[in-house]
């Protein structure tokens, strides 16, 4: 490998917050047209470095150096001077305007004779030549609005490139992205190195780290527990570096004897992403809904559950003994949702956690003719539940949004096991859940399991995929085209699956 | 190289209707007014309907700026009633005085509205409507609650015609479209607008100055509803309490209805609003050419209005169920 | 750190000094409210005399119906400008139908029918054709004003039965005016059903998150729906107590300007435009210093005009303390 200069250094930086210490000497090197994997839990310490690097926070001590000078930078201004730009997971668009005025919005084309108005058609010929050098053809005049969440990313990184970024800095990007979506992301990133511009990658997916990066920078409570480069070490080792321990080896539960089937669905129709679908699910089975972002998955749940209209098909759930039809908003009632977003639909931010726990069954605290609610026993019973789960903050009386991702999640689960439901759909159960509280989670669903609940999971992880299902069902283009039980659901069947589908429609 | 970006070039049958479809109901609607009344389709019909649609095209284009923002103005009718009795108050003055200090006056109360908006970070919902009443009240102060006669020479201005069938009044109207429709499409401040109304935060992370942006837009509204009272002292001859009584709900409805969204980001002056500000006129001008009892009218627009806006509420439902 | 945005006003009462940047401001607002009362009681002339106290609180009915209604509509999250019409539009179907000879008993029950009718095309355009409450509640504004126009041609109805008005305006044991009781009544039945039942608990949650109430088996649709015939049902009230008190049914019972009261009441007693917050005592002592207000202007003599912009003024700072309370 060719030895690359320095583009930056953040050298013994250290800043300590009232009763915690973020960053103690923690020091991080980038070259130009390299990409730097920044590794680690939720507060390990990634986000107050990169809110320094970001001019946003001051360190205590340390310095900054670019390009073996040293910098001060004291706003986000000073960080946009120095070249140093953000794709952050919120994306910065602006939907209703076209890709050219996305990207050149901070520095619209003046006319010439009268400076306030602006040029479309410089814009967009600028647009097709920033784009071009990513090696990406885009029609710079749709609106933003149309592209898919990948495309919208790639018009901001058009836009960094647009403002002369020198060191792109991706925020967890991957999140919300299918395969291929995450395919074009790296092919694009790869274009940024060969421009001989910086990235450093922050991620918890350690396959993105050994496929795309070429060094890595560990950090654990703070500090810096492992950096080099990525050929010389594997994914245990840097997992090892990351939690401090050893992941235990998935615990798979044995090949579940003849259950009693408690959902079937049959031909389910709906929208344009689902075509044809069905399947038996039964009690104590974890079944995993595995495939490519536009397959259907979600879709499909929200048709089954009645949140979107149901073009066609019927389901099947078992009331008493025997499976009976049964209407989509009906199941709803009778199962637990926990939803892809949980600051979107999954929890009531600013309600203390103990209303938010009773929210689905609050029939149980009302008395039985005028509905008044015996809230005494909504806390009691919030209370075992928060114990039961180990939910952690400052308290159930606190509103949800002050606790850690993990524990919102928790919340959201707390929510649906106070109704005790046979049926649990999970749309991305551990996103934005650090690897410990992925692990709680994780233990959790499968003791549910255990005790008799029928779970339908969809993931994109591929490693919560193949240690939570007992089987596996391949959407595609909105119909099951596999179904993998037992040993052949492993990680490397999935991927294949969901990389070799050339077939996909545009 | 990586083709991106193909789906966004598909529209379906149904986005184009939603998207269109007001003009062909527009054109509609005069070919059936026209066949069923002699009278619809003269000259002096048309004059008539320019006239009576003038007052709120000015208000209209004001409003379509404020509502790109995101925001609301809820105090146009208000403005315009405080800018037409400013001209009454400046009778004594000439002409271009008295319009100069009307103008002045609305830009004002356009000002206030918008400093409480973009820097005090109120509602504009509920403050425009708070300051309509304010204004309303300061309005009725001025003029005595009772109709004031404005200077002779504004009543001159009104009077001018163009070709027997343009009144000034009209013309004015027109160009205040015109000119806002060219600060919308093709200023960096018209693609400001657009993109506050599209995400604050991200307006904010790319450096616009989301406040004077909106303070801006609201500053341009208070001058077309300054306009629009400016204009009606000009053909009535006169300050009257119903001077911009209502207009505001006027001016939303007809702005909704020619495609700019409550939600904000998109929208425009040229051809949405006069588009909506005509459909409405024709319907009250073709209704009352056929001779159909006044007290019928609110039902009617009432109806149209409910129309646009459940049209307006399905373009944004598709509009978030694709961004999935 | 103790937060509980949906019920301002008990932080003081339970927790101690209230901590939330929501539950300090509205303490600001009660004390302010209790100082103006105090203020006013020893600088206006008879505004402590029993006569004018009583009056006050008749007062109260007139616009706390309709801010009772807004309350709950609010609190899910959504807006009403349509009630104040509506009282209109009742009011003349039901005083014609007694200037006819009908019994009142039936022209009330007539009012109510009107105004439950506005509320469930407000409710079904709202919950189901999923529209925006602030515009269609606009045009249903529009439209129950043209309709109270239409019905009447612009006229006034009087000739109502005696024993409707005497029975309604008149006073319990001499003293104490009928529309006083009804509104403290209502008041306090609309306060236990918002704050402690399985209901109010809903109007709440939807109000904070839609999305999560659906998929938390809120029936989301049923409930905004009876928000909004609620408040047409308060409008009706409405009718027939301003019909009665006033002795005619017009065109323009409550006049536009109190469409502002109404919201105010409401958000200086702890509803936010966005919803999930507020509550009914709230919004009653919100009404309280309102009506105060205006009673001071009246006895003190303040021109129409002058008043009207000067509460104007005053409501658009409620509102921007508002901001103030939310962060």
């Amino acid at each position: 490998m060719v030895h690359r200069p320095i583009h930056l250094r953040m050298a013994g930086i250290s800043k300590s917050f009232p009763g915690v210490q973020a960053l103690d000497r923690v020091s991080l090197e980038v070259g130009f047209g390299q990409i730097v994997a920044l590794v680690g839990v939720n507060g390990a310490g990634k986000s107050t470095l990169m809110n320094i690097l970001g001019g946003v926070e001051q360190p205590d001590h340390g310095d900054i150096i670019v390009e073996g000078r040293k910098v001060g930078l004291h706003s986000p201004k000073d960080a946009g001077k120095l070249g140093i730009s953000f794709i952050h997971q919120e994306l910065v668009s602006f939907g209703s305007q076209t890709v050219a005025e996305n990207i050149f919005m901070t520095h619209l084309f003046p006319n010439r004779i009268f400076p306030f108005f602006v040029s479309k058609t410089m814009a967009n010929e600028a647009a097709q030549r920033y784009l071009g050098l990513l090696g990406v053809r885009m029609n710079p005049r749709s609106a933003v609005e149309d592209l898919s969440p990948g495309e919208r990313q790639i018009v901001e990184i058009a836009r960094a490139l647009a403002m002369n970024a020198q060191l792109v800095i991706f925020d967890e990007p991957s999140s919300s992205l299918s395969i291929r979506e995450k395919t074009a992301l790296f092919s694009v990133i790869r274009r940024l190195k060969e421009e001989d511009k910086s990235v450093i990658y922050i991620t918890h997916f350690i396959d993105e780290v050994l496929e795309l990066c070429d060094r890595y920078v560990v950090l654990r409570t703070g500090r810096v527990h492992g950096e080099g480069f990525v050929r010389d070490v594997t994914k245990e080792d840097i997992i090892r570096m990351v939690i401090g321990r050893d992941l235990p080896p998935s615990v798979k539960a044995p090949a579940t004897t003849a259950a009693k089937t408690l959902l079937r669905v049959e031909g389910l129709k709906s929208g344009t992403l689902v075509k044809n679908v069905s399947f038996d699910l039964n009690e104590r089975e974890v079944l995993g809904l595995w495939g490519l972002m536009g397959s259907g998955r979600t879709e499909l749940i929200r048709a089954m559950l009645g949140l979107d209209p149901l073009d066609g098909g019927r389901i099947l759930y078992l009331l008493r003994d025997d499976l009976e039809p049964i209407a989509a908003r009906d199941l709803l009632r009778e199962c637990g949702y926990v939803t892809e977003n949980r600051r979107a639909d999954g929890l009531f931010m600013p309600q203390p956690v103990w209303k938010n726990i009773t929210a689905t069954s609050l029939e149980r605290y009302a008395s039985r003719y005028l509905r008044v609610l015996r809230v005494g026993r909504e806390r009691t019973a919030s209370r075992e539940v928060v114990k039961s789960l180990r939910i952690s903050g400052p308290g159930h009386e606190a509103a949800v949004e002050n606790l850690s991702g993990g524990n919102q999640q928790k919340v959201v689960f707390a929510k649906w096991l106070s109704k005790r439901p046979k049926l649990l759909v999970l749309d991305e159960p551990t996103r934005g859940v650090d690897v410990g509280a992925k692990l709680e989670i994780g233990a959790l669903i499968r003791d549910l399991a255990r005790q008799g609940t029928a779970t339908l999971l969809v993931t994109s992880e591929v490693e919560e995929m193949v240690s939570l299902s007992d089987r596996v069902l391949v959407l595609r283009g909105g119909m099951i085209v596999a179904t993998l039980v037992g040993e052949d659901i492993s990680s490397a069947t999935l991927m294949g699956l969901a990389l070799g589908s050339s077939m996909e429609r545009r | 190289m990586l083709r991106l970006g193909l789906r966004a070039d598909w529209a379906g049958l149904r986005d184009i209707l939603l998207q269109h479809g007001l003009y062909g109901l527009l054109l509609a609607l005069i070919l059936v007014f026209g066949a069923i009344s002699h009278s619809f389709l003269t000259v002096s019909n048309w004059t008539q309907i320019g006239t009576a649609a003038c007052f709120l095209l000015c208000a209209a284009a004001g409003e379509v700026i404020v509502m790109i923002t995101g925001e609301i103005d809820l105090g146009v009718g208000s403005i315009a009633y405080l800018s037409a009795s400013t001209v009454y108050l400046t009778s004594a003055f000439p002409a271009a005085f008295s319009v100069f200090a009307a103008l002045v006056v609305g830009l004002i109360a356009g000002a206030v509205s918008g400093g409480l908006v973009a820097y005090a970070k109120m509602s504009s919902l509920l403050t425009t409507l708070g300051l309509m009443i304010a204004y309303r009240g300061v309005s009725l102060l001025v003029t005595g609650g009772t109709v004031q006669a404005v200077g002779p020479s504004i009543v001159r201005l009104g009077r001018i015609q163009y070709v027997h069938a343009l009144p000034l009044v009209v013309l004015l109207s027109l160009v205040l479209m015109c000119l806002y429709q060219i600060v919308a499409s093709s200023t960096k401040f018209g693609a400001y607008c657009y993109a506050v109304g599209n995400s604050e935060s991200a307006a904010r992370k790319v450096g616009i100055g989301v406040p004077t942006v909106k303070l801006i837009a609201f500053c341009m509204s208070g001058a077309g509803a300054a306009i629009s009272g400016i204009l009606s002292t000009m053909y009535l001859g006169q300050v009257t309490t119903f001077t911009g009584r209502g207009m505001e709900f006027e001016a939303i409805a007809a702005v909704v209805i020619g495609g700019t969204s409550l939600f904000g980001g998109r929208g425009s002056v040229l051809p949405g609003a006069l588009a909506g500000v005509l459909l409405l006129t024709v319907i009250s001008n073709g209704l009352g050419t056929r001779g159909v009892s006044p007290y019928v009218y609110p039902f009617v627009i009432g109806s149209v209005v409910f129309v646009a806006i459940y049209l307006d509420s399905l373009k944004n439902w598709r509009r978030s169920s694709r961004a999935r | 750190m103790l937060d509980r945005p949906a019920e301002s006003l008990r932080t003081f009462s339970t927790i101690g000094f209230p901590q939330s940047r929501r539950g300090k401001t509205n303490a600001a607002i009660a004390f302010g409210a209790i100082v103006l009362v105090v203020v006013l009681s020893i600088t206006v002339p008879h505004f402590t005399r029993l006569r004018n106290v009583l009056a006050i609180s008749e007062q109260l009915s007139f616009l706390g119906f309709l801010s009772i209604g807004m309350t709950f509509v609010m609190v899910s999250g959504g807006i009403d400008l349509s009630s104040y019409t509506v009282v209109s539009a009742a009011a003349v179907v039901g005083a014609t139908a007694m200037a006819s000879g009908t019994s009142p008993l039936l022209s009330c029950a007539l009012m109510i029918v009107v105004g439950i009718g506005f509320g469930t095309v407000n409710g079904v355009a709202i919950a189901w054709g999923r529209m925006i409450p602030f515009i269609v509640t606009l045009s249903t504004m529009v439209l129950a004003q043209g309709f109270a126009i239409w019905y009447t041609h612009a006229e006034s109805v009087s000739d109502l039965p005696s024993g409707y008005v005497n029975a309604i305006s008149g006073r319990l044991v001499g003293l104490i005016p009928v529309p006083a009781i009804i509104i403290i009544g209502v008041a306090v039945i609309a306060e236990f059903v918002l704050s402690r039942t399985q209901f109010g608990r809903w109007v709440y949650l939807i109000g904070t998150n839609e999305h999560t109430a659906r998929i938390s088996g809120i029936p989301v649709a049923l409930t905004q729906f009876f928000t909004y015939v609620f408040s047409g049902l308060m409008a009706a009230v409405t009718a027939m107590v301003l019909t009665a008190v006033l002795g005619t049914a017009t065109t323009a019972m409550v006049q536009d300007d109190r469409l502002l009261d109404i919201i105010a009441t409401t958000v200086i007693g702890g509803a936010g435009l966005a919803g999930g917050t507020g509550s009914v005592a709230g919004t009653m002592l919100g009404l309280l210093f309102l009506t105060v207000l205006d009673n001071a202007f009246n006895l003190l003599g303040v021109p129409p005009f002058i008043g009207m912009t000067i509460k104007g003024f005053i409501l658009v700072g409620v509102i921007g303390l508002d901001v103030v309370r939310s962060g």
